[in-house]
C-alpha cells in the first residue's frame, strides 16, 4: 500500500485531502502533520511515496522542507505535490521547481487530486 | 479599485478560505455558509473604495469578519472575542485596525506555533476602540484606535 504524507497547518485542508484520498478506489495509508517540523520528523523516520505539501507553514516553510528532503537527505523517490493558494507565485525560475512533481492550486476538485496522484504513481511524473 | 482590492486581501487568503469552505461543506455545511458570508463581507469592504474614512463600526465589523475567517481556517490556533455592543459613532481611516491586527497575525502564523487571541472592544466614554492581543493566553499587545 502506498504511503502518503500531508503537511498543512490548516486542519480543514488536511481533513479535505484525507477524505478525498479515502474516497479513492485505490487504498492509501495516510499520515498528516500540522507543521513543517512534525512533517520533517515523519519524513526522516518513515518512508513515504508521496507528500502533499502546503508552502506557507509556520517556522519551517514548504521551500525549506523541499531543500532538506531533496538536497540534503536526497529522497529522490519521494514525489512532492505542492498545494498552493498562490497560483502564479511559482515559476520554472525558482530553484526548487524541478524538485516538485506537481503544483495544485486551491480550491481544488477531488478529481484533480486523484488524477494527479494516480498519474504520478503510475508514470513517475 | 482593482489594485486597491489586490493590496488589501491577499490572494492566498481568499483561495485558502475557499478551500476551507469546500472542506467544511462535506460535514459542517452551516459553518461553511457562515465562512463564505464572512469572506463575502470582507470582499465587499475591500472592493468598496469610495472613501478613505469609514465609520468605526464598518472597520470593526470588517476586522471581526476577517479574524473570524482566520479563526476557522487556523482553528484552534486563533480565537476571537469581539465585544462591540456599545459602538461609538466616530470615523477612522479605512484599514487602520485591519493592518495592525494583520501584521501581528501574519508574524505569529509565519514565525511561531503560538496560539493567538484577539479581544476587540469599544470604550464609548473615551470614544476609542481597543484591540488586545494574547499569545498562548498571556497578554502581549494593546492598541487604542480613535
Amino acid at each position: 500500500m502506498k504511503r502518503i504524507l500531508i503537511i498543512d497547518d490548516e486542519y480543514n485542508n488536511r481533513l479535505l485531502l484525507e477524505e478525498i484520498l479515502e474516497d479513492s478506489e485505490e487504498k492509501f495509508q495516510i499520515v498528516s502533520a500540522e507543521n513543517g517540523e512534525l512533517g520533517l520528523d515523519k519524513l526522516q523516520h518513515e518512508k513515504f511515496d508521496v507528500v502533499f505539501l502546503d508552502m506557507m507553514l509556520p517556522v519551517i516553510n514548504g521551500i525549506q522542507i523541499i531543500d532538506i528532503v531533496k538536497c540534503q537527505w536526497k529522497l529522490d523517490d519521494l514525489k512532492v505535490i505542492v498545494i498552493t493558494g498562490n497560483s502564479n507565485k511559482f515559476t520554472s525560475k525558482d530553484w526548487y521547481y524541478d524538485y516538485v512533481d506537481a503544483f495544485i492550486t486551491k480550491p481544488y476538485r477531488s478529481k484533480t487530486i486523484l488524477d494527479t496522484l494516480n498519474k504520478l504513481l503510475k508514470t513517475g511524473r | 479599485m482593482k489594485n486597491y482590492f489586490k493590496t488589501c486581501l491577499k490572494q492566498h487568503f481568499i483561495y485558502n478560505t475557499l478551500n476551507c469552505a469546500v472542506s467544511l461543506c462535506r460535514k459542517k455545511p452551516k459553518e461553511a455558509s457562515e465562512l463564505l458570508i464572512d469572506l463575502s463581507d470582507c470582499l465587499h469592504y475591500t472592493s468598496d473604495n469610495n472613501s478613505d474614512l469609514v465609520s468605526l463600526k464598518e472597520e470593526i465589523d470588517f476586522v471581526c469578519s476577517y479574524l473570524y475567517v482566520q479563526s476557522i481556517r487556523f482553528s484552534p490556533r486563533i480565537e476571537l472575542n469581539c465585544d462591540t455592543g456599545n459602538m461609538i459613532s466616530c470615523n477612522i481611516a479605512r484599514f487602520l485596525i485591519y493592518r495592525y491586527v494583520d501584521d501581528i497575525l501574519e508574524n505569529v502564523l509565519k514565525n511561531t506555533n503560538d496560539n493567538i487571541t484577539f479581544k476587540i472592544s469599544v470604550n464609548p466614554k473615551e470614544q476609542k476602540a481597543v484591540v488586545e492581543v494574547f499569545l498562548n493566553g498571556k497578554y502581549k499587545y494593546i492598541k487604542e484606535f480613535s
